[in-house]
């Protein structure tokens, strides 16, 4: 018997004592992505043909005795990276017969590690760099959430976040620029793994913004993200930006947990709040200290806005200034990537100069705390068939220079409201993904969120 | 749209024409106007929107005042620890 929401340890343990095979694993996962997959179109193309193939030769490694942490486990991986065997569309209708004869980096690696790749998966198109308006901005239509299918799965790794949460594959691949790791995983209730910049290769990953752009796992618990981190992380030749900083995963024991000033009162968010007061409470428990901390004062999000206006327009500007652009689902992606070729040099400078300035004013956080947590949103996700105009309200969100350095996070889910979840975050410095990963390890192993399943699954 | 067009007159004023070597025409003249053109009602009012905001955006960033000759992060934002 397998169940779809095992974590990736169990599904190894499962494979080498031989209960099921991985090509038994990858038909069992195939199907639950043909079906509920599709129904939550959180599927933009399943790959049967590779994976089964990759199934046979995961069961023939496994029988010589071969171990990785991801050996003959099916995952999927967001569209945005190229794959051989199947179209990569990036999420957009105007890419739609777009395919690479190569695989990213990051697919090379779990290829190597003996995984295999069942599908990929839905997408806000071209990650939403055109400012997206609509929770159907993609190819494959509006992506429903794990827990309440009348809401957005949310973006722009809209599939990896529903896909995990809804138990169709061992663990998924999402990506982000600004949010769209942190974003899935928080309404989905699935836990992702935002990586330092440059921690793993965007190499064979479509560009949104070259100096933001990060790959990282979204999956059902912190551990499972560990194990896929463990494999795509590391200096990759074909990535200028890729680095090779060890990936320490030490414990790093008791630490000074940083909470910023919240606004939840002034953002009807009193259920956030309680889920948020009794994280730190359970933080508290495991010996953490918390401690207030504030960001310096610094206008990051439009900062970065600019940067994604700027390197986005310009790594997609050959299909901007084609016919092709009418083709998106969403004008406001339209209109958003065509004014995108008016931002000037001078403001694009002026968000790089003002990341300078910020690194160095921002490093002091760091003297007065180990991380910082933060709820990822103050509200549950959205409904999936109203523009966000209507209906983003209240929503926070950090807002802070996380993305704009590089800096890791842990997303995981910490409470519910009217029945779907609420995530919160572990943000670190960079390079100390560790810290992220010990919090939000320590507060999994004495809580039972993450592991509460979509209702029409049941109880675990 | 407001930027080619003040470009093109400083061009003018100083006597090289739109098409001459302070601007590249291809981008000046035929890439943005094209790109513009396509657009349909809707899409073309949202691109308008979108303009008004890149000025909003310019204007808003002038109001963080920067350290004079302050240099522009290249690559890499993170940096890698010290051993």
């Amino acid at each position: 018997m397998i169940d779809s929401f095992a974590s990736s340890a169990e599904l190894r343990r499962g494979l080498t004592k031989k209960e099921f095979s991985s090509v038994e694993l990858t038909e069992h996962y195939l199907t639950r992505l043909q079906t509920i997959g599709r129904r939550h179109r959180a599927v933009a193309e399943i790959m049967r043909d590779r994976a089964l193939s990759e199934a046979r030769a995961a069961d023939r490694r496994i029988a010589n005795g071969e171990t990785s942490p991801v050996l003959g486990v099916p995952y999927g991986a967001k569209d945005l990276l190229a794959a051989k065997g199947a179209p990569t569309r990036w999420g957009s209708p105007g890419h739609k017969e777009q395919t690479f004869d190569f695989d990213a980096t990051v697919i090379e690696r779990l290829t190597r590690a003996g995984a295999v790749l069942a599908a990929k998966l839905s997408m806000i198109e071209l990650a939403g760099g055109g400012n997206y308006d609509v929770p159907w901005a993609s190819a494959d239509g509006a992506c429903l959430q794990a827990h309440d299918p009348t809401r957005w799965a949310g973006g722009s790794s809209s599939g990896s976040g529903a896909s995990a949460a809804l138990g169709l594959a061992g663990f998924t691949l999402g990506s982000e620029t600004s949010g769209s790791i942190t974003c899935p995983s928080a309404f989905n209730g699935a836990t992702g793994l935002r990586p330092t910049y440059g921690r793993v290769s965007r190499f064979g990953a479509m560009a949104l913004c070259w100096t933001l752009d990060k790959i990282g796992p979204i999956c059902r618990s912190v551990d499972d993200c560990v194990d896929v981190l463990r494999v795509i992380s590391g200096h990759d030749s074909k990535d200028a930006s890729s680095v090779s900083a060890d990936l320490d995963l030490r414990s790093p024991g008791k630490l000074r947990i940083g909470l910023l000033t919240e606004r939840f009162e002034q953002n009807g968010a009193a259920v956030c709040e309680k889920a948020y007061q009794e994280a730190i409470e359970v933080f508290k428990s495991l010996g953490h200290e918390v401690v207030d901390v504030a960001y310096p004062e610094m206008p990051y999000g439009l900062a970065v806005g600019l940067i994604v206006d700027a390197e986005g327009t310009s790594a997609h500007e050959k299909f901007i200034r084609s016919e092709k652009l009418a083709e998106l689902a969403d004008v406001n992606q339209v209109a958003g990537f065509a004014a995108g070729l008016e931002v000037k040099a001078v403001d694009y400078l002026w968000a790089m100069r003002m990341r300078t300035e910020a690194a160095a004013k921002c490093a002091a956080v760091w003297e007065k705390c180990d991380c910082i947590f933060t709820p990822v949103f103050y509200h549950r996700g959205p409904p999936a068939d109203q523009p966000f105009s209507e209906t983003w309200r209240q929503m926070g969100g950090d807002g802070g220079p996380a993305n704009l350095l590089g800096w890791p996070t842990v997303a995981f889910p910490i409470g519910f409201e009217e029945g779907s979840p609420l995530g919160g975050q572990v943000i670190s410095p960079a390079f100390r993904e560790n810290v992220s990963i010990a919090v939000a390890r320590a507060y999994q192993q004495v809580t039972t969120n993450h592991r509460i399943r979509p209702k029409m699954f049941g109880s675990p | 749209m407001s930027e080619r067009i003040s470009r093109r007159s400083f061009a003018k004023l100083l006597g090289v024409g739109a098409a001459g070597t302070l601007i590249r025409p291809s981008f000046a003249q035929d890439a943005v106007p094209a790109t513009a053109a396509k657009l349909d009602g809707q899409a073309l009012d949202l691109y308008r929107a979108a303009l008004r905001g890149n000025v909003t955006a310019a204007a808003g960033r002038l109001r963080f005042e920067l350290p004079e000759n302050s240099e522009p992060c290249t690559v890499f934002a993170a940096e890698v620890p010290k051993k």
